[in-house]
């Protein structure tokens, strides 16, 4: 077949088509941004997918960043709710972590407020060493809601305590993927059943040039996005992109999944449970309940991953296990010559704090803000592309690491391992100021800001040695009927809310409205801990 | 930790207003919270070095008034006390190149001036920045520069002012502002703030530092009346670095952008009082200069930087990158010597204070205070390298004609930006995005960018909209008192 005719459109210096290769999350979610953001009068976009190709289904558990993603696109959220089976999500809970038995939960929200401008953990820190007795998480509005099964939208009162808060979804990858195509391909973009076989690279400047599909059909096109998943069909294997291997600090390489139905209430969070050799996840749709075992194939053998997975599901299996493998890392770039990757072609992080879907996101928005020209260098668009892309994956993969590192547990090999094993020295030194004066710096371009640093390392019991020295000003008593008051103030808060399944039940009743202004849901915000900061 | 783990004696050492703006902060964020506690108390001795005081004019950034603010300071009584008026921003003109469109300006000419202000300009539309629309409707046509959409902007030119809205809704409420007055001022408004608190001044100068036996930390200071100050933690805000240069390797200086060594003079005449008193300062850049002009309201002030080989009247350009060292703390003009533009040196001051609250040093030498020295010096040598970037790209636009060059990150901010519109992913710190957008812009740099999500705006409805909101932002503007009637309205004169 000859290489596909691309009309000139309008604004001709930017690219005037791309096609991306795969479907699922990654593959549809650009899709839907490029036709939505950019527009089919300005970009002929096509996704190549093939059924024959399962996809992994990638984020079951989401980050508050979707809404943004999804406010941007102008969807409906109550529409999105009830389409993608999704449940509300107030955070994820951490299930012997730091010990076996002891739990905590990740809020999205920070601990109270800052008093007397210093960040409220530094006066539980004081008052618990003076033996205050509630946990910091007893001053995490969003805690203390999901553990009552109660849900609201943040209040949009700044003053009150009710606005302290951010809340993603629980939803159906599969059935998210499946909205975004019709969304996508509402917009105009093309969508073509095959196999990709190869991809055509231009003999002197090395840029791809077309997609050759079996049975001969050939797509060409101005860029290509690799949205082929662990594959990474172009950036890995025509582009031959070294893949940087985290392992070593990330040693879990293999997944075993099992939906089943829905056993008890619908919880407004998800859960990560730690066994011997990795760690459970479950996470609570409305049409069914997610697990999945993550564990290291050096300390446990699959048979052993499986047998402890179905011992730990709380709910009739809905089909059969489902096993992945994987090598945590990324590829050294995730935009070279005219090809960008996306999703798990660029890189793979492990789900345990639910980033897969805000790596997507990221990565569509960053190809968006440096949208390559046509004949024009576009070294400075690619160096800054995949500057912010690693900056994002370093800081999460940091993050992951302390969740293992940061361990008192001595169970099991796997658990000496990662307590001992050496990490990043950016990780290192972040652990080492906290231990040392209960700081944790704050960086602007990444994830997880002080609040969620704080929930890990406070929820698994690294206790620092010292807090902000102002905190000991005032007296215990004073200080211990303050916490008190809070901490009342929460519960009150909190328990004001409705149940979280009665919520979805009327979001879910309601029919689909136009996108304006009075939307009843809060407006977004590309943060995890609040909708109006 | 308990709060007797601080040290029980801090010196301060510098003078004008320095030491005690140093004082106050001290005052405020650790002596009265712990006497209001009944705690041990902390002695505060300040040495104020002799010196004439500098006859010049000050011009903050907000950083000040939300320091006032924050700490329970009557705005209206420091206006009076110091005399002050209102500043919303820097009007930065330079001398257009000769030839080429480059950021050298040598030329006889001089540019329009932008306005660089701190509240935002225009606002963000459908997911896509105010510039990029700016650039879309220009390629519609549009001619209106990116200062038209600040409101600080628009009342400096109208020189009018008004405090920002609380309410939401208004074009007013992201507005922000500095002040300006004479440095004098400032240390007469602030000592005598201080006269009721229990500090022991000295007035005097400094004959010798001595250390202790390990050379590490200071014992104390022998003054030259012949008194001894004693302390446990000192904080050198000196011109002359001296406490800083009694310490070991104290030469960790750096100097990442060129010209190393600038020539600075100073004047001051009286302010034209039958000319209006303007709420903003004036800055030119170019012709191997960079000229302020300040004037508060009895006072015009002008000062000029030249490039100069190093000789008895330069002054080496420099940011000091272990200001933490032993017992001693570098703050201030003991941190770092540049132009104060943009980032003033009350500014600046507050930022290495705040700092230092985050990492208060401990009594004795432990593991804790190594990792607070640690950190506290590594964020204070990262806001000076984006200082320094900022300034690098000043001293290019004036001193070019001399050699200057850009520093890496400069130069890297300056190549990403012309092409693209979006700045690198850099930990912002010093300046907002929307600050270092706007200095970019006042640098009349050929900006190449288009972004595709702007075209999403049809072009002539874009430009309709730009249109009103410029109208709507100067007639907002308009509306507001005129700068000095402003000062007299409120009895602030």
């Amino acid at each position: 077949m000859p290489a596909k005719r691309v009309p000139e459109k309008h604004g001709a210096d930017f690219i005037q088509s791309v096609v991306i290769v795969g479907g699922g999350t990654a593959g549809w979610m650009t899709a839907a941004a490029l036709s939505e953001l950019i527009g089919r009068d300005r970009l002929d976009i096509t996704l190549v997918e093939s059924e024959q190709i399962g996809t992994v289904g990638v984020g079951e558990a989401t980050l508050p960043h979707l809404r943004h993603f999804n406010t941007r696109l102008g969807i409906n959220e109550h529409d999105f709710v009830r389409q993608t089976q999704a449940s509300y999500k107030l955070g994820i809970e951490f299930v012997n972590w730091g010990q076996v038995g002891e739990a905590y939960i990740h809020p999205f929200g920070d601990f109270s407020r800052p008093i007397a401008g210093i960040d409220f953990y530094h006066y539980w820190l004081r008052a618990q060493r003076e033996g205050f007795e509630h946990r910091l998480f007893d001053f995490s509005l969003p805690v203390v809601a999901a553990k009552g099964n109660k849900f609201s939208y943040p209040s949009a009162n700044k003053a009150s305590l009710q606005s302290d808060f951010s809340y993603a979804f629980h939803i159906d990858a599969n059935l998210y993927a499946a909205y975004l195509r019709q969304y996508a391909e509402a917009r105009g973009v093309s969508r073509i059943e095959g196999k990709v076989l190869d991809i055509e690279l231009n003999q002197s400047s090395g840029e791809a040039e077309a997609l050759v599909l079996e049975g001969g059909w050939r797509y060409a096109a101005d860029f290509f996005i690799d949205c082929s998943g662990f594959r990474s069909l172009v950036l890995g294997k025509v582009l031959a992109t070294p893949f940087i291997d985290w392992s070593h600090w990330l040693p879990c390489d293999r997944a075993v999944a099992l939906p089943t139905k829905n056993s008890g209430p619908l919880l407004p969070y998800s859960r990560a449970t730690a066994h011997r050799a990795g760690w459970q996840w479950r996470i609570p749709l409305r049409h069914r309940t997610g697990h999945g075992h993550v564990y290291c194939s050096s300390y446990s053998r699959d048979d052993a991953a499986l047998d402890t997975l179905i011992a730990n599901v709380d709910g009739e299996p809905l089909a059969d296990p489902r096993v992945l493998t994987f090598t945590a890392g990324r590829r050294s770039q995730a935009w070279v010559k005219n090809c960008a990757a996306i999703g798990l072609s660029s890189g793979f992080l492990e789900p345990l704090e639910s980033t897969s879907i805000y790596l997507i996101q990221i990565a569509i928005m960053k190809l968006i803000e440096f949208f390559p020209k046509r004949q024009a260098p576009q070294q400075k668009n690619r160096d800054a592309f995949n500057r912010h892309l690693s900056l994002e994956y370093e800081r999460i993969r940091d993050f992951l690491i302390l969740h293992y590192h940061v361990t008192r547990r001595q169970d099991s090999e796997f658990w000496n391992y990662c307590r001992t094993m050496p990490i990043p020295d950016s990780l290192q030194e972040r652990i080492q100021v906290f231990q040392e004066l209960a700081h944790v710096p704050r960086y602007t371009n990444g994830l997880f800001l002080p609040p969620s640093w704080v929930a890990v390392l406070l929820g698994q019991g690294a206790i620092p040695k010292n807090f902000q020295t102002m905190v000991n000003i005032h007296s215990r008593d004073l200080l211990h009927k303050e916490l008190e008051k809070i901490k009342q103030s929460i519960y009150q808060a909190a328990h004001s809310f409705a149940d979280h399944q009665t919520v979805l039940d009327k979001h879910c009743a309601e029919s689909p409205q136009e996108n304006t202004a009075a939307q009843p849901w809060p407006p977004s915000a590309m943060s995890l801990y609040g909708v109006f900061s | 930790m308990a709060a007797h783990q601080l040290p029980a004696s801090w010196v301060i050492v510098g003078s004008g207003f320095y030491p005690w703006l140093v004082a106050l902060f001290l005052q405020k964020t650790l002596v009265k919270p712990l006497q209001r506690a009944g705690r041990q108390p902390i002695r505060l001795t300040l040495l104020q070095q002799q010196s004439a005081a500098p006859e010049r004019v000050i011009t903050t950034s907000s950083a000040l008034r939300h320091f006032n603010k924050n700490n329970g300071l009557s705005e209206a009584n420091f206006v009076r006390g110091c005399r002050a008026c209102f500043n919303l921003g820097t009007v930065i003109q330079r001398a257009l190149p000769t030839e080429d469109r480059s950021l050298s300006g040598a030329g006889a000419k001089k540019s329009s001036g932008f306005f660089f202000a701190e509240g935002p300009y225009g606002y963000i539309m459908r997911g896509v920045r105010f510039h990029h629309l700016l650039a879309h409707g220009a390629a519609q046509g549009f001619t209106a520069k990116l200062d038209a959409f600040s409101v600080a902007a628009q009342l400096a030119q109208q020189n009018r002012f008004t405090p920002p809205s609380t309410r939401s809704d208004s074009l007013f409420s992201s507005l922000d502002y500095g002040y300006r007055f004479h440095a004098a001022h400032y240390t007469e408004y602030l000592s005598k703030l201080l006269e009721d608190a229990d500090i022991s001044v000295y007035r005097s100068g400094l004959s010798r530092v001595q250390l202790e036996p390990d050379h590490q930390s200071i014992a104390a200071l022998e003054l030259d009346n012949g008194d001894r100050v004693s302390g446990d933690f000192f904080i050198d805000v000196s011109e002359n670095r001296v406490l800083k240069s009694a310490l070991p390797k104290s030469d960790h200086c750096v100097s990442p952008c060129h010209p190393t060594a600038v020539l600075q003079t100073a004047g001051v005449q009286t302010r034209d009082s039958k000319a209006p008193l303007k709420p903003y300062q004036h800055l030119m850049l170019g012709r191997g200069e960079i000229s302020i002009a300040s004037t508060s309201h009895k006072q015009g002030y002008s000062q000029q930087f030249a490039v100069a080989a190093s000789g008895e009247n330069s002054a080496k350009v420099f940011w000091d990158l272990q200001p933490w060292q032993g017992n001693c703390v570098a703050l201030g003009p003991a941190l770092s010597n540049r132009p104060p533009i943009i980032i003033d040196e009350v500014h600046s001051l507050l930022n290495g204070l705040h700092e230092l609250a985050r990492f208060w040093p401990k009594r004795d030498a432990t593991d804790t205070d190594a990792v607070s020295k640690k950190w506290f010096n590594r964020n204070l040598s990262a806001e000076g390298e984006q200082i320094f970037d900022m300034d690098s790209l000043l001293f290019k636009a004036s001193f070019a004609h001399f050699g200057a060059e850009l520093s890496h990150g400069a130069k890297e901010m300056l190549a990403l930006f012309c092409e693209t519109g979006v700045l690198p992913a850099r930990e912002q710190q010093t300046l907002a995005e929307s600050q270092w957008i706007a200095l970019l812009y006042a640098l009349g740099l050929p900006l190449k960018f288009d972004n595709i999500l702007a075209r999403q705006f049809d072009g002539a409805a874009l430009v309709k909209q730009l249109t009103q909101l410029k109208k709507s932002i100067q007639q907002a503007a308009g509306s507001a008192p005129l700068h000095e009637e402003f000062l007299r309205l409120n009895r602030l004169v």
